[in-house]
């Protein structure tokens, strides 16, 4: 996913809980907040918790959002003090039991998806086939890096060399895939726009 | 709170070492606060949740399978750690500034720093396969060094489609010890660290490893270890 520059449109369809809005909105900041969440919380449900507590405090607060391109930092404030707090008690309103909204962990289900696994075997094909067997000890993350590090006799500058290559591969093998039409900022709220 | 700029994120490795948690808090706080509002790291750290989450399903799905090319452990490397040095360690490869930190912790027993003596004896060998063990270049091309040393070598001029590379210590044909240079390492001086060795003759034979895990020898130096 690209980076974008948010505009009053958009915040303005987000305020109106547009789907199409909120679904470019989760998948754009569910893997930014992933592993910040996720280090600090024990389960994946726990997760879950926090980031649909993150999501809503930010589509409840919007009002408080002065300058739209700064929303990527005011969500990061958010899930900051979120996850300071832990609040865990369930809201009155669920991003997920409301109807025909969408839920933000759908965006989990597609990281896994075949399509991404072909895209990460792939990346992975690339490097040699050590490197890319120690990449995958360290994503099973089943034993402590040191010891993974130690058992392929590499340190952890070379650990993140790889980890930056496997990256970049990753990206150069999804730039292959056909382009979706890139939204601009202009094309959010452009029907809405549009007298009746 | 600190701010960051992307210059900083690219100079500490902040995408790597964040998805690594290799962090201190405040690292993370302030890299938090910069990922959110550049568009370089964001999409560093989009790929990188992505390649980590699926990599972790790939790597399940895998487990079953044997590995292609299972890790060779070289007995007696640990690369990158450098002190202490147990008795029974023949050499270590030693980042630059953990050499540089070692030789100052040392102090009064500082290692000797051995630069290769004509660094262009490590040079590419046209791609011809060598055998291991076979010296190349004359007398000239010998380094003299004790056990404890930190020698340096270059990789000059690079082998244009190595994925990184092995540097293997042998003696008479036999190979003893190797370690892995990153790409990144190799674009510097590299420094090894030599440990306990008895006293001869020893070969160091640098290996370009390609994408299909082919090694091609590229250079080769003597190296005469003395008493320490």
């Amino acid at each position: 996913m690209a980076f974008f520059t948010f505009d009053d449109h958009y915040v303005r369809r987000l305020r109106e809980r547009d789907r199409e809005t909120l679904e470019h909105f989760y998948a754009y900041f569910f893997a930014l907040l992933y592993h910040m969440v996720r280090r600090k919380t024990a389960s994946d449900d726990e997760a879950k918790d926090v980031m649909q507590d993150i999501f809503l405090r930010v589509l409840q607060e919007l009002d408080k959002l002065r300058e739209p391109s700064r929303l990527g930092p005011f969500v990061c404030g958010f899930a900051k003090n979120i996850l300071r707090e832990h609040v865990r008690m369930r809201r009155h309103e669920s991003l997920t039991d409301a109807p025909d909204r969408p839920d933000p962990f759908n965006f989990l289900k597609e990281l896994e998806s075949k399509e991404m696994r072909e895209h990460v075997r792939a990346a992975l094909s690339r490097l040699e086939p050590r490197e890319a067997s120690l990449l995958k000890a360290v994503f099973l993350d089943e034993a402590d890096r040191d010891e993974i590090c130690l058992e392929y006799g590499v340190n952890r500058d070379y650990l993140r060399v790889l980890l930056h290559r496997a990256i970049e591969h990753l990206r150069a093998e999804l730039a292959k895939e056909p382009k979706k039409t890139p939204r601009s900022p202009e094309t959010f709220g452009c029907l809405s726009a549009l007298p009746l | 709170m600190k701010t960051m700029e992307h210059t900083d994120a690219i100079r500490m490795n902040a995408v790597e070492r964040y998805l690594l948690d290799e962090m201190s808090e405040e690292e993370r706080a302030i890299f938090e606060e910069h990922f959110f509002d550049c568009g370089d790291c964001m999409a560093a750290i989009t790929a990188g949740t992505q390649l980590m989450i699926a990599g972790k399903a790939v790597a399940k799905e895998d487990g079953s399978q044997p590995v292609e090319n299972p890790p060779e452990i070289a007995p007696g490397i640990q690369a990158g750690n450098v002190l202490p040095m147990p008795a029974r360690k023949r050499w270590r490869w030693v980042p630059q500034a953990a050499a540089a930190s070692l030789l100052l912790a040392f102090g009064a027993q500082i290692p000797r720093v051995v630069q290769m003596v004509r660094p262009d004896a490590l040079r590419l060998s046209g791609m011809v396969p060598i055998a291991v063990g076979q010296i190349r270049g004359g007398p000239d091309d010998v380094s003299h060094a004790r056990p404890g040393d930190v020698i340096y070598f270059d990789i000059t001029p690079p082998d244009p489609q190595a994925h990184s590379y092995v540097a293997n210590l042998n003696r008479r044909g036999k190979s003893l010890d190797e370690v892995t240079i990153s790409l990144e390492h190799a674009m510097k001086s590299v420094p090894l660290l030599l440990g306990e060795l008895p006293a001869g003759s020893y070969v160091l034979v640098i290996e370009s490893v390609r994408k299909d895990g082919k090694r091609y020898p590229v250079a080769s130096s003597v190296i005469e270890v003395g008493e320490r």
